[in-house]
């Protein structure tokens, strides 16, 4: 990572520890302010990764499964634009299940990593697992006790969480393969 | 190409075009030098690092991928290690945006390829040095493009190793895997390449990252499906480009030394190698992930004079005490990468493409300007 | 066959085409699976959290609780599991014939019947655009975008249909050169 790339991280995960501060202190609206990020988010990406298949992709072998991931992920947006009218409850369990799966991924990347012999594999490890344990104890809060505000709490928590671990990793070394 | 090929090959190829021992060891130097001279190497020599000829995979990690970054990766690896074949190659219904990737495909006898032998013309040993090593990776490199581009570079299942069994050949599928730290294990067709990445820009898309290191292995034959071919399949004969590459490197330095009267595309000195071929083609042909000792062996027997390992500080010493850097060996081969990197660059942006930055014409000492 | 063109070149012509059509099957097989798999997904959650933008207000005003929970499982056996399968199967066939294994010609006709509930389906989101269907219109853009996603599936099952033809047909005339 060059300084720039760490920056950007470390101004990232700032942003991500003040989300999840205001979606603690906040009432009813920080449901549709997350879910109009998370929207606006998908809609960016799929448009994208449309437009990247309409001038590039579509001349490559292979080219056609990027449009697919662009529609996947346009429906996607839809799909969570139509949560709006929803009880937090709901909510809640949609995004856990969001966290959930980011948490996965993290702990996939971290064991390429350690195949790398990269030094950040253990931290990205115990983020994901974290992120992993997190959406699991937010969701059964929700889902048992009825109380949606405990799994806001706990998801806020989360995103607190991941600012500071993305903070903490811009001051790790990465390593990938390159062939030269 | 490799160690090998750079330094021991191009060696034996300049005592094959007739010069002495030293010149060649001069010329295969600064051949093996160009995958050497990076950014952290001519800062540790204080030296300008504009004159970059290859990029760590250090650097390739911290290096970011905007616009000037990009830049600056497609100008060292497309004037040095990729060279375009045809800047105005045209692709039915290709928009700009595509055509501009699409142009720096590297392939062998190109137009710049002239350009680069010419240039090292009446230059000195470092610039016909670096002149062999932009020739011999046109063979090796050839089909990829020395840019980050998913949809240039990228590779897919569809990809075979073709290996000799007795009279004929058998076909076995590769299979790769993301592991540096597991070797590339040719008995059973498994070797590491980059990662897939989605991305168009990633440095995993960059040059053959996504073939391994296949094409640098003189031994190896293989067919796949190149992301830009329209699905029209390469087979790729190294023993064969690799031959073909020695005997071109033979006729551009005859060209350099003043026996050839110009330098054409597609001529090949067959003449002057015809009584080391077959002991070229056994080395070319044997399955080893590194045939230095065996060039080492043939370029000692061929001149009679032993051959020194590269040793990568040997002129820095020279270079960082020199009162008068640009005449000592690294400050010219400094003055001949430089001007290699500003013609290429130039010709790309002539071409309309602002792929390898902005080129602006400029008397200097050392030729034109890529600024 | 061009007069005076080898058949050499025709047969690599020919080899080509091919090659371009069995990774269309490669390639649209893994998105049909894609796609089927989000699609039972997306049923299943739509069900589950607003049965409204699929059911229509007699049935939604009765689903309530345990009933409601009964409710997705029976659709979920009867007809998501079924659909879904059928979309992982001929993902598959077309996966194997892309990468040049095993053959299997039932699968073209299985296509033939997933590309139909498609176009019905495109049918249906229209009628619901336009009125017609009066509970569907709560959500027009997400009616709008699932037109959008039956069109891709319904093209790609096409092409995919025309691959695994073509290839057949292309196969024998190589044999025949």
């Amino acid at each position: 990572m060059n300084w720039f790339q760490r920056i950007s991280k470390i101004i990232t995960g700032v942003l991500l520890a003040i989300a999840g501060l205001l979606f603690i202190l906040l009432d009813d609206e920080k449901y549709t302010l997350l879910l109009a990020g998370i929207i606006i988010y998908l809609l960016f990406c799929g448009i994208k990764m449309m437009i990247y298949y309409l001038t590039m992709a579509r001349l490559m072998v292979g080219g056609k499964s990027i449009l697919y991931k662009s529609v996947i992920l346009l429906d996607l947006a839809v799909f969570t634009a139509s949560f709006t009218s929803l009880s937090p409850l709901y909510l809640i369990l949609y995004l856990v299940g969001i966290y959930i799966a980011a948490g996965v991924l993290d702990i996939l990347r971290s064991l390429e990593a350690k195949k790398l012999d990269a030094p950040e594999w253990k931290i990205k490890f115990a983020s994901g697992l974290f992120s992993i344990l997190l959406g699991i104890a937010a969701g059964i809060s929700g889902l048992l006790f009825n109380y949606p505000e405990i799994s806001a709490f706990i998801y806020g928590g989360g995103l607190i969480w991941s600012g500071i671990a993305g903070i903490a990793s811009a001051f790790r070394r990465t390593k990938s393969v390159y062939i030269q | 190409m490799q160690k090998d090929f750079h330094y021991y090959a191009t060696y034996c190829a300049a005592y094959l075009a007739g010069y002495t021992h030293n010149e060649c060891m001069d010329i295969c130097y600064s051949a093996q030098l160009v995958d050497h001279c990076s950014a952290t190497l001519l800062r540790k020599i204080k030296g300008p690092v504009e004159a970059a000829t290859t990029q760590l995979q250090l650097e390739l990690m911290d290096i970011r991928t905007d616009i000037a970054g990009l830049q600056d990766i497609t100008r060292i690896w497309a004037s040095f290690h990729f060279l375009p074949f045809d800047l105005y190659a045209e692709r039915k219904w290709a928009p700009k945006m595509y055509l501009k990737k699409y142009r720096l495909i590297c392939n062998t006898n190109s137009d710049l390829l002239v350009e680069t032998v010419k240039l090292a013309k009446d230059k000195g040993t470092q610039a016909a040095g670096i002149a062999m090593h932009v020739l011999a990776d046109t063979w090796a490199h050839r089909y990829f493009a020395g840019t980050p581009s998913f949809v240039i570079n990228n590779t897919n299942y569809y990809f075979y190793e073709i290996i000799p069994d007795g009279d004929g050949f058998t076909e076995r599928p590769v299979k790769f895997i993301h592991n540096p730290s597991a070797p590339d294990d040719h008995e059973n067709g498994i070797y590491v390449n980059s990662l897939h990445q989605n991305s168009e820009t990633s440095v995993m898309n960059l040059g053959h990252g996504r073939a391994g290191h296949l094409p640098d292995y003189s031994y190896a034959r293989y067919r796949y499906l190149p992301a830009w071919g329209d699905y029209e399949e390469i087979v790729k004969d190294n023993p064969s480009d690799y031959m073909n590459a020695f005997c071109q490197m033979i006729y551009a330095l005859k060209y350099l030394h003043g026996e050839e009267p110009s330098f054409e595309k597609n001529r090949y000195d067959t003449e002057a190698v015809e009584p080391w071929r077959e002991k070229i083609k056994v080395i070319l042909e044997k399955r080893q992930t590194d045939a230095c000792e065996d060039w080492k062996k043939l370029a000692e027997e061929m001149s009679g004079n032993e051959i020194e390992d590269f040793d990568i500080g040997k002129y820095q010493s020279e270079y960082t005490d020199s009162g008068d850097r640009d005449s000592t060996y690294l400050g010219r081969f400094i003055a001949a990468a430089i001007a290699q990197k500003s013609m290429v660059t130039y010709h790309i942006y002539k071409s309309g493409s602002k792929l390898a930055g902005v080129s602006i014409t400029k008397k200097s000492r050392k030729g034109g300007s890529d600024k | 066959m061009k007069k005076g063109v080898p058949v050499i070149e025709e047969k690599n012509e020919i080899t080509r085409k091919i090659r371009r059509y069995r990774n269309t099957l490669y390639i649209t097989g893994s998105g049909i699976s894609a796609l089927g798999l989000w699609s039972a997904l997306r049923l299943v959650l739509g069900l589950m959290i607003s049965p409204q933008t699929l059911l229509t207000p007699e049935i939604t005003e009765n689903i309530s609780g345990i009933v409601g929970v009964l409710v997705v499982l029976v659709a979920f056996a009867l007809v998501i599991a079924p659909l879904l399968g059928l979309y992982l199967f001929v993902g598959k066939k077309a996966r194997e014939e892309g990468l040049g294994k095993k053959k299997n010609s039932f699968y073209i006709a299985l296509i033939v019947l997933l590309a139909s509930l498609h176009i019905f389906s495109i049918i249906y989101c229209f009628m619901g655009l336009i009125g017609i269907i009066p509970f569907m219109q709560d959500s027009i853009i997400g009616l709008i975008v699932s037109m959008i996603v039956d069109a891709t599936a319904a093209v790609t099952l096409g092409e995919m249909c025309m691959s695994a033809v073509m290839i057949r047909i292309y196969e024998k005339k190589n044999t025949g050169n």
